[in-house]
């Protein structure tokens, strides 16, 4: 008991046991930062080329929602400015309409941010009707702006 | 760099700080019987890297909450968290002037302030760790 009371007070020991902390706690949180801004980072498709694509292929659209049932969002697709910007077509698109399911991840927040008003990134395939049959929810709110497209 | 990664980083970075800070006092004081006399300089000059990581830890927290706010987006942010924050930062400018009266070797009223710093450590450590609950994404 002694023993192990006076090793404790060695301070290179101390000074140790510090340092891994300090080193550890610093690399699971760098990690964490870099793996959720790796899921922020968007190569969205817009609009006019999503309903190009061929049901079954996968994609990647950010939406502001407008619409959100139990299991089913809709949303305008936004387009790309910058990694914090984006913008609202001044000629309104098609909605998207996103299908979740029990599956569906939701990074960077909870199933409760996903509400009307709310700027998310969806990625899953495309099914049937090009409804998108969600994988992965991103919730953007909060990390970037839309503006419209008169701005 | 962009608005997500500046926040976040700063964020963590202010945490790191604030914990380094918070170990100093138990990591440099002295152990009966363990401290070399080349190593006698007194408590309070010795405690030089606390008092900066503490500055530090308060600019570097100041300037992840600007990095927060400036882009004025703060729709979906967990409002409770961020007044959480605000309460935290000004406790920790408190815990600075808190500190600067203990480095004050003719001090006489020492053992209160300690007791003070102490516990307002205390309480500032636990407002930080409900703002990352409520805020991390």
């Amino acid at each position: 008991m002694q023993t192990e009371k006076s090793r404790w007070n060695d301070p290179s020991l101390r000074w140790t046991c510090f340092l891994i902390v300090l080193m550890a706690g610093t690399a699971w949180a760098t990690r964490g930062v870099l793996a959720r801004a790796a899921a922020m980072k968007t190569s969205a498709a817009t609009a006019d080329s999503y309903y190009k694509l061929q049901p079954g292929t996968t994609a990647k659209v950010v939406l502001r929602l407008d619409e959100v049932a139990r299991d089913t969002l809709t949303g305008t697709p936004l387009q790309r400015e910058t990694d914090t910007l984006y913008r609202l077509a001044a000629q309104k698109p098609r909605q998207i309409v996103v299908d979740l399911a029990a599956e569906t991840s939701v990074v960077m927040g909870k199933p409760p941010d996903i509400v009307p008003g709310a700027v998310v990134q969806v990625s899953g395939a495309i099914g049937p009707s090009h409804r998108l049959q969600a994988t992965q929810v991103v919730i953007l709110t909060g990390y970037v702006r839309v503006s419209s497209g008169a701005e | 760099m962009n608005d997500y990664l500046q926040t976040a980083l700063s964020g963590w970075a202010g945490v790191m700080l604030f914990g380094s800070g918070l170990a100093m006092p138990y990591l440099l004081r002295r152990v009966p019987g363990r401290n070399k006399p080349a190593s006698s300089t007194p408590y309070l000059r010795r405690m030089w890297p606390h008092y900066w990581l503490g500055y530090l830890a308060f600019f570097v927290s100041f300037a992840h909450s600007w990095l927060a706010m400036r882009s004025g987006n703060m729709r979906g942010i967990n409002a409770s968290g961020v007044w959480i924050a605000t309460v935290a930062l000004l406790i920790i400018l408190w815990q600075i002037a808190v500190g600067l009266m203990l480095r004050n070797p003719t001090q006489s009223n020492r053992r209160a302030l300690r007791r003070t710093h102490f516990w307002t450590m205390a309480l500032a450590a636990a407002l930080i760790v409900v703002h990352i609950a409520l805020n991390r994404p």
